[in-house]
């Protein structure tokens, strides 16, 4: 049997919005690049389930350019046998290596690449961790004809051999047992985590060529259109409020000007001694305090 | 004196000095013959070492006794020897050296008979039994010595006082003047001498040769540093025993199994699982047995695993403190080996404690500690004058290195800002390198995983050579240790200081003025990654000295034989199992000297020590705090 893992290299960021609209208000070396931490849990639970049941290939597939083609060859080197990519055309990612097509189309293109490899069992993740549509497993099992599990917590094989066994919380801390007949598409949710690849893992995973399958886009009649894309907002300038002391014309040209203007402020630590003399310092600089020095 | 030998006795002893040559060449022959061309060995200090047994004198009691015992044997030798070849003196001298002699013998047979007493005295799991045979040979020498002497007195000179030999003389009052018995004991004396010669290298004498040998080739660098890998050709740390380097192997060979390592450990004295000793000797006899056979002999599933002998429970519980290099009298150092048997676990099994799996694997993606993320590193320092590296800050006196904890950690911020409100009180043109620094790479080395650490470490090598930066100062002393003594193996050579040896520098100049009193009772912790490592005592109490009203205490283990808080070596991220928490034993060592504020110059020390004064409840819970802290709030 041959288990497809669908993994997606995303660009995660946890960084605050920049300022230049050419990279979408997002700092370039701010992006971190990775795999999405449910499509590693899907891969772990696939890695269990071929501990515990003997060989079976682990193909892994991913979608698009590669943006995270070290943790692509990190997950290879996790256990798996195969990494395939399937080529987008017909999609403009050449400028934009981050722009993406929609759950529908990834589904379609995953699922005639899943039908040339002839997988057995799909495994991905629940959802994504940069558009969290959390669609492509279902639509990829509705495409496939396949019977659809989704935010699978554990994997093993079932009594029969054409049936798997499969766990997923039902909430409230209810645990459901699912059997679930093969071939079929399972979608992970987090809480395996990815083993950690071996060194010579590492090194023969670095040297596996990436294997390409060419898929052309097919526009399939959505029923769902997204009518308008809204970019971040750039990270707001700090404008300090104006000092009141200054004539009116000057308080609005500073607040139009953006003035570089910080309002100061410096918490004092230290003895009490210290503080006190901070506190009359202040005081005494700001003209609060007349000093008498006689 | 005419030469006391016969040609037996000459096949005798060349019989002796054989069985001692071929016997040293067959035990050594496996490190030996792993050993690079011409590794340069060090004749400084050797002497000194052989001579005086300073290192062995730390524990006063054992390192006189074993004074004793050297003295004993060897002054004797040398004047024997001389003797063979027609070296006469006058009377008066003679007699004089003969007394000398008499009064070593006296000392030598105190010394073994207390160390053998302590030996008997011990359990076996303390110490090694085997010394006991030695021992009942040695006495035996010197039993049949004294009596000789006894006997020969009362041939020659009867009933007199012999004053050149007191010894000798007691035991010629209750002795025949036989020359039969005179005779007889000669020659016990002699077959003894001979027997002890002939298996030096197949007991516990051997450390006679290998300790000399192991100082002679100590390692040069920087203190207690780990093995290289080179992992393009697959070194990946200690699967066997056959994985380590001859140095390792020889210090093996040269550990006497003192236990001075298990005393000073904090991990062994906490109650864990691991004995440094016992890693030592476990290595040791694994080079004994497997370390020579062929590597065919081992069939499909190589040579046995080294950590069959030492177990992962015990090789992770270490905190690579160096006390037990430190402690070591013959400079064997089991802490490179506990991270070589590391870091086949992590880089060869994938075996990483499941604790520490996140934080290695957010060192691996964000290159941070905590995985915040390189865009989030400067934020302790949003809107405050702290230049980054760069084309407008080029011309700087220093690189601040601030390291994870003092980027990310809410307290250690606290310490980074100080640190800037210092050096922009004294005026240092610095700057830090911002989003662009990375974890030095500390925690993924201790924790075994070298790959990590040398790509985290090329990051920032990067960084050094791009901005061309000469003086580094860091906060946290495992950075300093890793920058200082670790990068250079990669190619970055840089003036690295640590925060408060820059800071006194900047006292001494008299660039800063600390003028607030703090009136209170204080206590320096020294960081093992500062202290032991990099010899940094001076510096910290220096500045606490400096800080008006405070009074400066020593706890009760400090500087070269501080305790571990815990932190170090990975530790941070892995639970204790087994015995007491490390940082509870320091703990309550601080409560019982009474000190108010525990100075530190470590973030993990920092963490370490303020959860275990706080676990104690005390009625006045001590406060411990970063002395860069002390120092900026000393400025006002």
């Amino acid at each position: 049997m041959k288990i497809i893992v669908c993994i997606k290299q995303i660009c995660h960021t946890y960084a605050r919005t920049g300022q230049n609209p050419e990279s979408r208000y997002l700092n370039p070396e701010d992006a971190i690049y990775r795999i999405n931490p449910y499509d590693e849990a899907a891969l772990e639970l696939a890695l269990r389930f071929r501990d515990q049941t003997g060989p079976v290939d682990i193909i892994l597939l991913t979608l698009g350019p590669l943006i995270a083609e070290s943790e692509l060859r990190r997950c290879l080197a996790a256990g798996a046998d195969q990494l395939c990519r399937i080529v987008l055309s017909g999609i403009a990612t050449e400028n934009d290596p981050l722009l993406q097509p929609d759950p529908w189309t990834k589904a379609d293109s995953l699922a005639r690449a899943v039908t040339e490899l002839g997988g057995g069992l799909v495994l991905c993740g629940k959802e994504s961790l940069d558009r969290g549509s959390g669609q492509v497993g279902a639509l990829l099992a509705h495409l496939l004809k396949m019977p659809c599990v989704s935010a699978i917590t554990d994997l093993s094989a079932g009594t029969a051999a054409d049936h798997i066994r499969v766990q997923r919380s039902a909430g409230r801390g209810v645990r459901e047992v699912i059997r679930c007949p093969l071939p079929a598409v399972l979608s992970a949710d987090m809480g395996a985590d990815l083993r950690l690849p071996v060194f010579a893992r590492r090194q023969w995973a670095l040297s596996q060529p990436i294997q390409n399958l060419t898929s052309p886009v097919i526009k399939r009649p959505a029923q769902v259109v997204t009518a308008r894309l809204s970019p971040p907002r750039p990270r707001p300038k700090i404008v300090p409020v104006p000092d009141s002391r200054l004539p009116a014309y000057d308080r609005v040209s500073q607040l139009l000007a953006g003035s570089k203007m910080e309002k100061k402020g410096e918490l004092l630590t230290g003895s009490p001694e210290s503080q006190v003399d901070g506190i009359i310092n202040y005081l005494k600089a700001n003209g609060f305090l007349e000093s008498h020095n006689d | 004196m005419k030469s006391l030998l016969t040609a037996v006795d000459v096949l005798l002893v060349f019989l002796a000095l054989m069985v001692m040559s071929l016997g040293l060449a067959r035990e050594w022959s496996y490190w030996w013959s792993k050993k690079e061309s011409r590794s340069a060995g060090n004749w400084a200090g050797l002497p000194a070492y052989i001579l005086q047994q300073r290192e062995i004198l730390r524990k006063p009691a054992v390192g006189i006794a074993h004074l004793c015992v050297f003295w004993g044997v060897v002054l004797p030798m040398l004047v024997i020897i001389a003797a063979q070849f027609g070296f006469v003196l006058p009377v008066g001298p003679a007699h004089t050296l003969h007394l000398l002699q008499d009064i070593f013998g006296l000392f030598m047979l105190l010394g073994t008979l207390y160390l053998l007493r302590r030996r008997l005295g011990l359990s076996s799991g303390q110490g090694p039994q085997r010394t006991v045979l030695l021992m009942g040979i040695l006495l035996i020498i010197l039993i049949t010595g004294f009596l000789a002497e006894g006997a020969r007195l009362e041939i020659l000179y009867p009933g007199e006082f012999s004053w050149f030999s007191p010894v000798g003389w007691v035991f010629a009052q209750a002795l025949p003047a036989s020359p039969l018995f005179m005779q007889g004991m000669i020659r016990l004396h002699f077959l003894a001498v001979c027997v002890l010669i002939a298996i030096t290298p197949f007991s516990f004498l051997r450390h006679a040769v290998a300790a000399p040998l192991n100082v002679f080739f100590r390692k040069q660098g920087p203190r207690a540093a780990l093995r290289e890998l080179s992992l393009e050709t697959g070194d990946i740390g200690a699967k066997s025993v056959r994985n380590l380097s001859w140095k390792q192997l020889l210090d093996a060979e040269a550990c006497v199994a003192c236990g001075r390592c298990e005393e000073n450990c904090p991990a062994s004295i906490s109650g864990k699982l691991l004995s440094p000793r016992k890693v030592m000797q476990q290595i040791y006899s694994q080079a004994k047995t497997f370390g020579g056979a062929q590597t065919e002999s081992f069939g499909q599933s190589g040579p046995p695993l080294l950590a069959d002998a030492i177990s992962p429970e015990e090789f992770w519980a270490c905190t690579s403190c160096m006390a037990c290099v430190a402690q070591c009298p013959v400079c064997a150092e089991p802490l490179d080996k506990i991270i070589d048997l590391r870091r086949y676990q992590v880089m060869g099994e994938g075996q990483l404690p499941v604790e520490a799996r996140g934080m290695i694997r957010d060192l691996d993606i964000y290159g941070d500690v905590q995985g915040k993320g390189a865009a989030h590193r400067e934020d302790w320092a949003m809107h405050r004058a702290v230049p980054v590296l760069g084309p407008e800050a080029a011309e700087t006196d220093i690189l601040l290195w601030v390291g994870c904890a003092g980027s990310y950690h809410p307290r250690n911020q606290q310490t980074s800002r100080a640190m800037v409100k210092i050096l922009l009180t004294a005026g240092v043109r610095f700057a830090i390198l911002g989003k662009a620094e990375r974890c030095c790479g500390d925690p993924a080395r201790r924790l075994g995983d070298e790959a990590l650490f040398q790509r985290l470490a090329q990051q920032n090598i990067e960084q050094f050579n791009r901005y061309s930066a000469h003086t580094v100062v860091t906060l946290c002393p495992h950075c300093l240790n890793t920058l200082k003594n670790e990068y250079p193996a990669l190619g970055c050579q840089l003036t690295v200081v640590h925060a408060t040896e820059y800071v006194m520098g900047l006292l001494d100049a008299g660039r800063l003025q600390l003028k607030y009193p703090l009136a209170k009772k204080l206590a320096v912790h020294d960081a093992c990654y500062l202290g032991r490592y990099n010899g940094v005592y001076k510096a910290p109490r220096q500045l606490c000295q400096n800080v008006p009203g405070l009074m400066l205490s020593e706890l009760t283990r400090s500087r070269e034989s501080s305790f571990c808080c815990g932190g170090g070596g990975g530790r941070m991220w892995l639970h204790e199992h087994g015995g007491r928490n490390i940082n509870v034993v320091r703990a309550e060592e601080i409560a019982e000297n009474h000190v108010e504020i525990i100075g530190t110059s470590c973030p993990y020390c920092l963490v370490m020590l303020d959860d275990g004064v706080k676990s104690l409840e005390l009625e006045k819970t001590p406060v411990v705090s970063d002395i860069i802290d002390i120092v900026a709030d000393a400025l006002g």
